[in-house]
């Protein structure tokens, strides 16, 4: 039959994988708070898999505690791997999806002893796209680069924030919060032609702009992570 | 078809009323049919500075509200001909202004005036929204003061995102920097900030820069707009803002001292 309404075809996502790894609900969500805070933009709105293989003695309240949590946060929990039968109706009833459980084991990326670990799964390298801005960020204003670089040709203004899953590079001065490699991407540079961020952060690794060596104050800059440390360097010291 | 310019900056006090008063019976002055209106619904001053508070019958919630047309809230100005203010309603809020009810009333002073001034409350939010959601151009009121450019420099955000234009895709706002209360002796001793730092922070066209002027606060409570002062420099700073609007090209003047005379230096002024 052919179908005139619509296509369905096959697509491939990288989400969030949420590790949990306690039942206690306060560490859980304290330390949630710290994520989320360190990168806001790559949690709003995001969807998540929650992830119970490494859970031991979980029970429906605590499943229902944790998808009430993360949506009052603004995330989007739509789907859970390696849960127990005892919550399969309590999972059909928030209706979350079943997903397959991980076939391979891998190293779980977490940064210090967390209760929770968070990890990507790309199943394939998504498109890059790159975004471009050519006008002054305005304070308030939120800058998205999900899916490659950020790049604003003119300044960008107190009160504003630029965030990237790749770098981000600022032809002007950068007055706000410039949040680059939010995928994990650890590689990822923020470059900038005059430095006077509120905040600067590279794949979760963030410093304030108190914190940052007067030297670099209104200097052509870049900044990258050399190991867990933030390095920033003028671009005339650059080799 | 009029002109809607909205006087905004998002930070409170900084001049916008002076300014949209001024800015408004300079227009008129020049021969153009302006009306101004007060967008500041609960607190409203623009009646008080234009010198028409004992006039006020209807007011521009009426108008939304149909309670009242727009030629019975329009005050027509005693002194500028061609100058005409529509008030705010001084009992009520700003959740009384609706986006079809403001829509409306822009819509019929278009047909009506060549210019249609909104003096915008402070804030960002409903009164500041709606004073800004159909403009044309928009003058951007600032002082030498970091607080009062980082909130403009939101307004100026908020400009290119929660205005009809924007919303439509249609041209962008054209915007003008009028930095008030400028005092150039404190710019220069860096107490407050010059004008190339406010206009590489904001990055907007500059206007005009009106300099701090005892004759601000003698002309507001006289009611009359300070433009007509001739001699006050704030006055003649607004003259010159409405002349290089028009298409003048006049040099900012006031951005240094007055040179002070002899009698004045043997007085010890």
């Amino acid at each position: 039959m052919e179908y005139k309404t619509t296509n369905i075809k096959a697509d491939k996502f990288t989400f969030p994988v949420v590790e949990l790894l306690t039942t206690e609900l306060e560490s859980f969500f304290n330390e949630m708070d710290i994520r989320t805070s360190q990168a806001p933009a790559f949690f709003l709105n995001a969807p998540l898999v929650l992830d119970f293989t490494k859970l031991e003695g979980n029970s429906v309240t605590f499943l229902e505690l944790v998808v009430d949590y993360l949506r009052t946060r603004g995330m989007n929990p739509l789907g859970v791997r390696g849960c127990p039968l005892t919550l399969a109706e309590k999972v059909d009833e928030l209706k979350l999806a079943v997903l397959p459980e991980e076939r391979k084991p891998r190293k779980p990326v977490a940064r210090k002893d967390d209760s929770i670990s968070i990890k990507t799964i790309p199943s394939e390298v998504p498109a890059v796209h790159n975004v471009f801005h050519t006008r002054t960020v305005r304070s308030g204003q939120k800058l998205t680069a999900m899916d490659g670089d950020l790049t604003v040709v003119a300044s960008a203004g107190a009160g504003s924030e630029l965030i990237a899953a790749g770098n981000i590079h600022v032809y002007g001065a950068l007055r706000g919060r410039a949040i680059a490699g939010v995928g994990g991407d650890k590689s990822c540079r923020i470059f900038c032609q005059k430095l006077d961020a509120e905040l600067v952060s590279i794949a979760g690794t963030y410093r304030l702009s108190d914190d940052i060596d007067d030297r670099f104050r209104r200097q052509p800059v870049q900044i990258f992570l050399e190991g867990e440390q933030l390095q920033v360097q003028l671009l005339s010291e650059t080799p | 078809m009029g002109k809607v310019i909205v006087v905004t900056s998002g930070k409170g006090g900084v001049g916008k009323t002076t300014t949209s008063a001024s800015f408004a019976t300079g227009l008129a002055a020049q021969g153009h049919e302006t009306v101004v209106i007060d967008f500041d619904v609960g607190l409203r001053n623009l009646d008080l500075i234009m010198g028409c508070e004992r006039r006020v019958v209807y007011d521009f919630v009426n108008v939304i509200n149909k309670e009242a047309n727009l030629n019975q809230a329009l005050i027509r100005d005693k002194r500028v001909e061609k100058l005409s203010i529509l008030p705010a309603s001084q009992t009520r809020d700003k959740e009384a202004l609706t986006e079809e009810g403001v829509s409306g009333i822009i819509n019929e002073l278009k047909e009506k005036f060549d210019y249609v001034i909104c003096d915008s409350p402070a804030g960002i939010e409903q009164g500041a929204v709606m004073a800004m959601r159909f403009a044309d151009e928009a003058i951007i009121v600032t002082n030498p003061e970091v607080s009062s450019v980082r909130d403009s420099d939101r307004i100026l955000g908020m400009l290119s995102s929660k205005t009809v234009r924007a919303e439509t895709g249609g041209e962008p706002i054209k915007e003008h920097l009028v930095i008030t209360r400028f005092n150039p002796s404190r710019a220069d001793s860096g107490e407050m900030l010059s004008i190339e730092d406010i206009t590489d922070l904001l990055a907007i066209r500059l206007l005009a820069v009106i300099p701090e002027s005892e004759s601000v606060l003698s002309a507001s409570n006289i009611g009359a707009p300070v433009i007509m002062d001739k001699d006050s420099r704030a006055g003649q700073a607004y003259e010159d803002c409405v002349k290089r609007y028009l298409g003048e090209d006049l040099p900012h003047r006031f951005l240094a001292l007055p040179k002070k005379g002899l009698i004045d230096r043997l007085l010890g002024r």
